[in-house]
C-alpha cells in the first residue's frame, strides 16, 4: 500500500547512497570561512553583547517545572489537550537509561508518559542533565587529532547548561586570548519503534529545556496509527539516544575543532490502551442540494472523519471567485464539538464525492461533532456565513 | 583555511544527510543538491544567531533548504543540465531496495514543484502540517490542499506497481 510510511521508507532506501561525506563537510566549512572573512571585513569588532545574544538552534526557552507535574501536565500548560489526558498517560512499565557519563556525570533519560487509544499516540520523555559545557584545553595528543578550523563565534542555546562558559570563551577569543571549551549532550533519535520493529511515523514534536537543565519533549504521531499497532492492547516503545561531544580550541592564532557522536542506549516503556476507547459517530445532512453522509472514528485526542456525497463535491459547495483555476481549489471543513471547541484539521484526502479529514482532538471525548464543509482556494478566504452543517452523534 | 564553529559541526552531524536527500528530491540533480546543501548550511550559519526556537530546528533548516532550492531553480541552473547527476546516476543505495522504490522516487520527482515540496516535507521528512506550513511559508490549508493533490497524482503514477490505498 502506498501510504505515508511506505513513501518515506521507499525514498529513504532509494536515496541511501547519498551519504555523509567528509569532503562535503570540508566544502561547507570552506564556504562558511569565506563568509566569515567577508563579515570580518565589514565589521570592526563584535561586541560581547552580540556574542551573548547568539542562540543555538533546536533549543527553546526554559520552562519552569512545577513540583509533581508529569510531562503531559507540563506540556498541558501550553496545550490543554495534553493536560486533559495526563491521567491516561501513565505507563505500565518503563526502562530508563541511566549512565555515568564521563563528562556529564549521571544522566537519566526516560519516557515519562504516553497516551495511546488505538487512533492516537503521544509520547513524552525527559533527559536529565542532558547537556553540559566546560572550559577545556586539549592535550597535545588531543590537539593532533582535532581538525584545524576557524571559529569566529561559538553559539549556545539561550537556556542550555553551560552557556556562560561559551560566552566567556567568546570574550577571551575576541581579545585574542587562547582558550577552549568542550560541549556535550545526550539527544533522542528521531525514530520511535515498537519492540517488534514497527517504526511509528511521527507527526510533530515540541522540545524544550527546563529550569533544572533537563530536556523534555512531547512527540505526536501520525493519525491514524499504522495498522499493525492499532488494535494492540499495549505498546512497547523504544527511542534511541545519542551522545554528541564537541571540542573547540583557539591557540591565539588558529582554531581547532572535533565533534563525535555515539550511541547512548535506548529508552523504552510499555503503555496500555486508554480506557476511553475511540467511538464511531455518524450523521447526515442536505448541503446545497446534495445528500451528505459523515462517519467518524473519534477519540479524545484525534478523529478520522469521512464525508460522502451523492454529487461531486465541487458541484454543490460554494464556488470560488470567477477566474480561479479549478486546480487551485480544495475542500476543507471547520469541525466543532458540543462545547464549541474547534477540532483542527491536520490532513485532508479528497476525491470527487468523498473527503477524509484527520482532526486534532481537544483531550475530551465528544458527544457530538458539527462539521461545516466548504470549498477553499489558494489566496482566498471563503464566506462561511450560511454554510450548512452535518451533525455527527454516537 | 577551512573555518567553522561548534554549532555548524553539530548541525552537519545531525542534518547533512537529511538536507542532502531533501535537496536532491527538490532539484532532481545530485550535483545541484550538493551546491544547495552547502548554500543552506551557510545561510543557516549566518542566521542561527537570530533563531529563537519558534519552530523546531528541523523545520527551520528545511525552510532554508526549500528556499535555497527555489532560488537555484530560478537561476541559471538549467545551463548545467548536461552535467546533471540524475536519479539513474545516483550512487548505489547503501541498503537493499525494491524496484518499486525507484518508481516511487521517479513519481515524486515528477510532481509539480509546489506539490513535491509538500510531499517531501510532510511524508519524507515527517514534519507536521503546521511545521510544513511554516517551512513553506504558506497556510495549513494550502499544505493540505497540496498534499491531497499530490497523493492523487502519485496514486495515478504508481497504480499497478502495488496495492494502491
Amino acid at each position: 500500500m502506498w501510504n505515508e510510511a511506505r513513501i518515506r521508507e521507499g525514498l529513504e532506501r532509494k536515496l541511501s547512497g547519498l551519504e555523509a561525506s567528509g569532503e562535503r563537510r570540508a566544502r561547507i566549512r570552506d564556504a562558511v570561512a569565506t563568509c566569515q572573512k567577508e563579515e570580518r571585513t565589514m565589521k570592526r569588532k563584535l561586541s560581547m553583547a552580540l556574542a551573548a545574544a547568539l542562540a543555538l538552534v533546536a533549543i527553546a526557552a526554559a520552562v519552569a517545572v512545577a513540583e509533581g507535574l508529569n510531562l503531559f501536565q507540563l506540556f498541558g500548560q501550553r496545550n490543554e489537550r495534553y493536560a486533559r489526558v495526563a491521567q491516561e498517560a501513565a505507563l505500565e512499565t518503563a526502562q530508563p537509561v541511566q549512565v555515568e557519563d564521563e563528562r556529564l556525570g549521571e544522566v537519566h533519560a526516560a519516557i515519562d508518559g504516553a497516551y495511546f487509544d488505538g487512533l492516537t499516540l503521544s509520547v513524552a520523555f525527559r533527559i536529565d542533565n542532558a547537556a553540559g559545557c566546560e572550559a577545556y584545553t586539549p592535550t597535545a595528543e588531543e590537539l593532533a587529532g582535532m581538525e584545524r578550523t576557524g571559529a569566529m563565534l561559538a553559539a549556545v542555546a539561550q537556556d542550555e547548561p553551560g552557556a556562560e562558559v561559551v560566552a566567556a570563551f567568546n570574550e577571551a577569543a575576541e581579545a585574542g586570548k587562547p582558550g577552549g571549551y568542550r560541549r556535550y549532550s545526550i539527544v533522542a533519535g528521531d525514530h520511535t519503534l515498537t519492540d517488534d520493529g514497527v517504526d511509528i511515523p511521527p507527526s510533530q514534536a515540541d522540545g524544550r529545556y527546563t529550569a533544572d537543565g533537563a530536556y523534555c519533549e512531547m512527540r505526536d504521531f501520525a493519525t491514524p496509527l499504522p495498522e499493525a499497532i492499532r488494535d494492540r492492547e499495549r505498546l512497547t516503545l523504544r527511542i534511541p539516544l545519542y551522545r554528541f561531544e564537541t571540542t573547540v580550541y583557539f591557540d591565539g592564532a588558529s582554531w581547532y575543532m572535533r565533534t563525535e557522536r555515539e550511541d547512548a542506549g535506548t529508552i523504552t516503556a510499555e503503555v496500555g490502551r486508554a480506557q476511553a476507547q475511540a467511538q464511531r459517530m455518524s450523521g447526515q445532512a442536505r448541503i446545497g442540494g446534495a445528500t451528505c453522509t459523515a462517519e467518524a472514528e473519534v477519540s479524545a485526542m484525534s478523529a478520522v472523519l469521512t464525508v460522502r456525497s451523492d454529487m461531486p463535491l465541487d458541484s454543490f459547495l460554494a464556488a470560488p471567485p470567477e477566474g480561479t483555476d479549478p486546480a487551485d481549489c480544495w475542500v476543507t471543513a471547520d469541525v466543532y464539538d458540543e462545547d464549541g471547541a474547534l477540532w483542527r484539521v491536520q490532513e485532508v484526502n479528497a476525491e470527487a464525492t468523498q473527503v477524509t479529514f484527520t482532526l486534532e482532538g481537544t483531550g475530551s471525548l465528544p458527544d457530538a461533532l458539527k462539521v461545516y464543509l466548504y470549498a477553499a482556494w489558494e489566496g482566498g478566504e471563503p464566506d462561511l456565513s450560511g454554510v450548512e452543517s452535518i451533525e455527527l452523534t454516537r | 583555511m577551512p573555518q567553522s564553529d561548534s554549532w555548524l559541526e553539530e548541525a552537519m552531524a545531525r542534518w547533512e544527510v537529511p538536507l542532502l536527500r531533501t535537496c536532491f528530491l527538490l532539484l532532481g540533480d545530485a550535483k545541484l543538491a550538493e551546491d544547495a546543501v552547502q548554500e543552506a548550511f551557510v545561510k543557516a550559519w549566518r542566521a542561527h544567531g537570530r533563531y529563537r526556537g519558534e519552530a523546531s530546528e528541523k523545520t527551520w533548516l528545511m525552510r532554508i533548504a526549500v528556499n535555497t532550492c527555489r532560488d537555484m531553480r530560478r537561476g541559471g541552473w538549467m545551463r548545467h543540465v548536461d552535467k546533471a547527476v540524475r536519479l539513474e546516476d545516483l550512487p548505489e543505495p547503501a541498503v537493499p531496495f525494491e524496484p518499486a522504490d525507484h518508481e516511487l522516487t521517479q513519481a515524486v520527482l515528477g510532481l509539480p514543484q509546489r506539490l513535491r515540496q509538500a510531499v517531501i516535507l510532510r511524508f519524507y521528512q515527517g514534519l507536521g502540517v503546521e511545521e510544513a506550513a511554516q517551512a513553506l511559508g504558506v497556510s495549513r490549508r494550502t499544505v493540505q490542499y497540496r498534499l491531497a493533490r499530490a497523493e492523487r497524482m502519485l496514486k495515478r503514477s504508481l497504480e499497478g506497481l502495488d496495492d494502491v490505498e
